[in-house]
């Protein structure tokens, strides 16, 4: 499923990214990748924000769309 | 020696920097505070160090304009050693770094920073351990009391002799096509680096590579020949050119993950509920709207309140040693004409500018400080994304316009963070809509003056003007986006670094201490000039006339049509260096036109003001026009130098003094009718 259909609080694990170049890039950065939990914990409009490795990352849901993640 | 300080975002970089300098290069709690280099110096043992603090990066293969100095310095830098500082409460992530910089160097010391966090999240460490399994020492600090300083300069002094071992990245299945590059990869620098670069077809690391070493991995046919056989053979075997980056990555994070299971016990499993909870407040569509604004007109109210002292305290001084001053000068039997110059043109408007300017400058930095040191920031930037994205920009805009409240010349660098060019621009042309700390006093001044005494209701009315201007931020944000910055906003990606608590005493007397003695180099550099400058125009006589009196009798009609008059617009075309400058030389210039020769206190300065035909519609023009004109000297400096660009430099001046000069033209004829 996508990361987006992911509810608030509900943990997933990245499944697969596909984004263009840039972006990847940025999400591999910043540790997302194959294998690794996720889970968001706020939102608005445009964003969530994800917990990851400890860390809390805000993603546009316009980006996040393009994770895949399994539950 | 020169050692380079480098390390994720916001993991307290500079504020290692500056425990090992002494120096007091700016920090802050979030991501992208530094945005270039800096040097400092340290003797330890006999020995100088020339350290560098950089700009933080969460990995070497990242691209970002910030992250690319430091990526760039780690490959190709001259340094004898690195300093890998890492966030004790995320060494996972923080890992991952770490192991990219040990494929390239193993002069390398690993710093643990924040332990006084990690220690209260209960997260529990073993330093001796991690230090074995990377080969390389790993020292705990905390940066802020300077614990563990000594020991890192230990470490250091020990590294750059040693010839460690280090762990290096298990590339696995990448590892076979790695190999068949070996051969025409020379041995100066990691070859699975140089390899992976070359399948990725990384022409900026290349280049950088053949520049330095003298080779033509860029350009040479067969190379490329060779890089593409190795490509088809990945894909023969099932994996993507994608894949490579992913693969990398997977491996060092995995890697990453296995240390830390060894060495990292998190023995509170919930240990970050505090920061949900702020989180979820401070986010929160109703209450995060209204602690944005309330926290704005709550930092307003403390400082009209707390500036009043100061200042009238300082007024009364300045305004007695005056006397003094003038007396000690005439009974040197100096030139009349010189005493006058010096006294009523460069020391008064010194004199103003403190006494004025800088207590209110003095007070609003400080908890601005508190606020950026909290980690407040980058929660505004995730709650006006939406607002943002709509203009055609992103949240990381308001980091950057938040920033303009300080300075606009640092909003203006600050925009380096924002990885879309177009985005950049933005960012940097509206920038001077926030009013700066420089323009702040006048506000404050006009407001207390001619709309309410009341402090509370004052607060109000400037958080008002403050919102005000950011809807124009807004505005013009999305105009330029429908015009000459033609594009939408699609990507945006921001960390939220976990609160932190602001040491405030230390920011209360650092900021203080660094705002007036900023202020006061200006005053020195920019006033004092601008003082004799304008005591001349006044004094010096052509036909009849004195020169600033034709100036403003020249602007005059313009000024009226504005709302204001021809020594108002005058100040501001004198004030261009320097914002705070335009009410001490709005005054000298009504009092050389002779109407009243002492100003002993607020009252007789709102009393010339009138006597000058001034009423409620000036004071709100002048205030208006003050946001909206063009940026000072220094700020638009900085734009010609970020920008590269005559242009972008031209219509971010332009813009805002289009602006201003509608906004006011506006209110000035509703007025009329
Ligand atoms: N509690 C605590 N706070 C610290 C420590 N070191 C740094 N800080 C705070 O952490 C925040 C970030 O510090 P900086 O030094 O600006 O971080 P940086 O790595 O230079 O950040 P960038 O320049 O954005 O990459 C600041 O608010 C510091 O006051 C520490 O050891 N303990
Ligand atoms: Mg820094």
């Amino acid at each position: 499923m996508k990361l987006n259909d992911l509810k608030l609080y509900e943990e997933g694990i990245i499944n697969k990214v596909t984004a263009s170049e840039d972006i990847k890039r940025r999400f591999l950065d910043i540790g997302i990748n194959r294998g690794v939990k996720i889970k968001p914990i706020l939102s608005n409009k445009t964003m969530r924000a994800y917990l990851i490795k400890g860390t809390v990352i805000g993603i546009r849901l316009n980006d996040s769309k393009n994770i895949e993640v399994i539950i | 020696m020169r050692v380079g300080l480098i390390g994720n975002p916001n993991v307290g970089k500079s504020t290692i920097f500056n425990a090992l300098t002494g120096m007091h290069q700016h920090t802050g709690n979030w991501p992208g505070k530094t945005v270039d280099k800096a040097y400092g110096y340290r003797v330890y043992n006999g020995v100088q160090y020339i350290i560098e603090d950089l700009p933080g990066t969460y990995s070497l293969i990242s691209h970002s304009k910030e992250e690319e100095i430091t990526r760039d310095y780690v490959y190709f830098g001259d340094y004898d050693a690195l300093i890998v500082v890492c966030d004790a409460c995320s060494i996972e992530r923080n890992l991952n770094l770490v192991m990219q910089v040990l494929e390239v160097t193993n002069k390398v010391v690993v710093c643990v920073n924040l332990i006084d966090e990690a220690k209260k999240k209960k997260i529990e460490i073993d330093f001796n351990k991690l230090s074995d399994i990377l080969g390389v020492p790993v020292v705990g600090t905390i940066a802020r009391s300077k614990k563990g300083i000594d020991n890192l300069l230990d470490d250091l002094s020990r590294v750059i002799y040693s010839h460690n071992d280090v762990k290096k990245i298990n590339y696995e299945v990448l590892d076979n096509y790695l190999v068949k590059l070996f051969d025409i990869i020379p041995n100066y620098f990691s070859k699975n680096v140089v390899g992976v670069h070359l399948l990725l077809k990384d022409y900026d690391f290349l280049n950088s590579y053949d520049y330095k070493y003298n080779t033509d991995f860029s350009s040479n046919s067969l190379v490329k020949k060779r890089v593409s056989t190795i490509l088809n053979d990945m894909f023969k075997d099932g994996l993507d050119y994608d894949d490579i980056q992913t693969l990398v990555m997977e491996n060092v994070s995995v890697e990453c993950e296995k240390i830390c299971s060894k060495v990292v016990r998190f023995n509170d499993k919930n240990y970050d509920k505090n920061d949900r909870f702020l989180d979820k407040i401070f986010t929160n569509k109703v209450s995060g709207s209204l602690i944005m604004i309330g926290l704005l007109f709550l930092v307003l109210w403390i400082t009209i309140v707390f500036a009043n002292y100061p200042s009238q305290f300082l007024y009364d001084l300045f305004f007695k040693f005056e006397k003094v001053l003038f007396n000690f000068l005439a009974f040197f039997h100096i030139p009349s004409f010189i005493v006058n110059a010096l006294v009523y043109g460069v020391y008064r408007v010194l004199a103003w500018v403190v006494a004025v300017m800088l207590p209110p400058m003095a007070i609003f930095f400080p908890l601005f400080t508190i606020l950026e040191d909290l980690g407040y920031l980058p929660r505004i930037a995730f709650n006006l994304d939406g607002i943002y994205q709509k203009c055609g920009s992103c949240g990381k805009q308001a980091l950057t316009m938040v920033q303009g409240f300080g300075c606009n010349a640092v909003g203006v660098t600050g925009s380096r963070i924002i990885d879309s060019p177009r985005e950049r621009l933005l960012s940097i042309v509206t920038n001077s809509f926030v009013p700066c700390n420089g323009r702040f006093p006048l506000l404050i001044s006009l407001i207390s003056m001619f709309l309410v005494s009341n402090k509370v209701f004052g607060s109000l009315i400037l958080t008002l003007f403050i919102v005000f201007g950011i809807f124009i931020t807004f505005l013009i944000t999305k105009i330029l986006s429908k015009t000459l910055l033609k594009g939408f906003s699609s990507s945006f990606i921001l960390e939220l670094p976990p609160y932190r608590r602001p040491q405030i005493g230390k920011v209360i007397v650092r900021s203080i201490f660094d705002r007036t003695l900023f202020v006061l180099k200006r005053a020195v550099i920019v006033s004092a000039p601008a003082g004799l400058i304008i005591w001349l125009l006044a004094n010096i006589y052509i036909g009849g006339s004195s020169i600033l009196g034709i100036c403003t009798d020249f602007l005059s009609p313009f000024g009226s049509i504005l709302g204001m008059d021809g020594v108002i617009l005058m100040a501001f075309l004198l004030g261009f260096p320097a914002n705070e400058i335009v009410i001490p030389i709005m005054i000298m210039g009504y009092m050389s036109l002779g109407y009243i020769i002492d100003i002993n206190n607020t009252q007789e300065l709102y009393n010339l003001f009138l006597n000058n035909g001034w009423n409620i519609v000036t004071s709100i023009c002048v205030m208006l026009f003050s946001i909206f004109h063009f940026p000072c000297m220094t700020t638009l400096l900085t734009i010609k130098k970020e920008t590269g660009s005559l242009k972008w430099t031209f219509l971010s001046f332009i813009i805002p003094l289009a602006l201003g000069i509608i906004v006011c033209f506006i209110v000035n004829l509703i007025v009329k009718i």
